[in-house]
């Protein structure tokens, strides 16, 4: 299934959690085909963003949209949705290919022993694929909670801090696979405090700071100085 | 890609609980430990002569299904918890009513195992013949374990993210299940011929419907629990 949406879009997006505002106001755009790169200090906002456009949680205010639609909760929102949170997600009694098998017939993925087989070896766990995951290193199942966003090639694919506990290789076949999400048509978010990881991939850039959106735009040039300049050095 | 039909993701999401559990034991041998010490408790505890046996018998049964049943229930997104899968889960396109669903007969699944456990266990100690009345009280408990697992297992949602959910899931959940447990005490009774009354299955039936009153509540409710 390859993505034909237009963009992710959000409007006036805003989240107050206990009085205090943690997204303010935002408007943004996540173009189909594209790999956007969410940057930000800690407690910028980037995992609320996040939150929020994965559908787990609603927002104080504001709208998020794809192709157009409403995004609510829906199975049928839900499904064109991948996601890489801050934990693996995974069944640690379960091994590689029962957990990605368990995921895929939740999201009805057709020819689903093939193509656990396809990512499982892609991720470079074929000789571990049959053992239970909590055996795993934090490297392992990064690369498995990878495949598991992966598995139902979403129309849009958020990654909060992809690459931890990734080794040189695990970078690269991360690297790799989110790139080809991109190229399919798909909209990628991806939030992480790699830069120059980051750089390599991003086509755009959206900076936060504080809750409020401080740029938005293509990358063009030096990402990192762009981040000095409109986040770190404004902050100052 | 088409999404599952609902009952498919009950058994997808049964199928993984079990085999899960399997593997793990935890909250199985965890209810079954707490299931054999209350049997013992009862027994060296309560122990008298035949009728006065016969008499504790009902509330030894149905308190064992309360403390064993309250314990798993407890632990029914353990599993969800530990590396968060609780998200990828409800992030699925599956219908989250067979999620939960699924998840209900799990837990329904470990009380019977624990119960055909401590059932007779507790019979045998206590020197109580119950061959006679043995289907009547099986389907008591049978409505009864179901009664807790509609109940306990869309509360148990709070302890992926609360703190203190171990202590707040059964005051949330003991007064719930009051009426399940009154009505089996009283109907498991009558089938002894130790309590007053006349027939026991009207017990039954309020007990099942309980089951599906709750049951059809909790499917409904748990869709709006999931998203913060």
């Amino acid at each position: 299934m390859s993505p034909t949406g237009q963009a992710l879009c959000v409007r006036g997006l805003g989240r107050i959690y206990d009085d205090h505002y943690a997204l303010v106001g935002l408007d943004a755009t996540f173009p189909a085909g594209t790999i956007t790169a969410l940057l930000g200090p800690n407690g910028a906002g980037k995992s609320t963003l996040m939150g929020m456009l994965s559908t787990l949680a609603r927002p104080s205010e504001g709208e998020v949209t794809l192709d157009g639609q409403p995004l609510d909760d829906s199975p049928a929102m839900r499904g064109r949705i991948g996601y890489v949170g801050h934990r693996t997600m995974l069944y640690g009694p379960l091994s590689a290919r029962e957990n990605l098998a368990f995921f895929g017939r939740l999201y009805g993925v057709p020819d689903l022993t093939g193509r656990v087989d396809a990512l499982i070896t892609e991720v470079g766990l074929a000789r571990d694929a049959d053992r239970p995951v909590e055996g795993f290193s934090r490297g392992m199942a990064q690369r498995l909670t990878i495949a598991r966003a992966l598995l139902p090639e979403p129309a849009v694919l958020l990654l909060d801090e992809p690459f931890t506990g990734l080794d040189q290789d695990g970078l690269v076949v991360a690297s790799r696979m989110i790139a080809r999400r991109r190229d399919a048509g798909a909209a990628v978010v991806l939030a992480s405090h790699d830069l120059a990881l980051t750089a390599t991939l991003a086509d755009r850039a959206l900076m936060l700071r504080r809750g409020r959106k401080v740029f938005e735009g293509p990358v063009e040039g030096d990402l990192a100085a762009l981040y000095r300049e409109r986040v770190e050095e404004a902050a100052a | 890609m088409n999404a599952p039909g609902f009952f498919s993701v009950v058994g997808v999401v049964l199928a993984k609980d079990l085999r899960t559990e399997l593997r793990s034991k935890q909250t199985l041998m965890t209810m079954a430990m707490f299931g054999l010490v209350l049997t013992f408790v009862f027994a060296f505890g309560f122990v008298a002569d035949p009728a006065t046996n016969k008499k504790v018998l009902p509330g030894a049964l149905w308190a064992s299904l309360l403390f064993t049943g309250t314990l798993g229930v407890g632990r029914t997104f353990a599993r969800e918890a530990e590396l968060g899968a609780f998200a990828a889960l409800v992030l699925s396109p599956a219908d989250r009513a067979a999620v939960l669903l699924g998840k209900m007969l799990g837990n329904l699944a470990m009380s019977i195992v624990v119960m055909v456990l401590v059932v007779p266990l507790l019979a045998l100690m206590l020197r109580v013949d119950i061959t006679a009345t043995a289907a009547i009280i099986a389907l008591q408990l049978l409505l009864g374990a179901l009664g807790f697992a509609v109940v306990g297992t869309p509360l148990a949602v709070m302890a992926v993210n609360a703190r203190f959910a171990e202590v707040l899931l059964p005051i949330v959940v003991f007064p719930l299940v009051t009426p399940v447990l009154i009505a089996g005490v009283k109907g498991t009774g009558i089938a002894l011929g130790t309590t007053i009354g006349e027939d026991a299955w009207g017990w039954v039936q309020f007990i099942a419907a309980f089951d599906v009153a709750f049951g059809v509540g909790g499917l409904f409710l748990f869709e709006r629990m999931v998203t913060e």
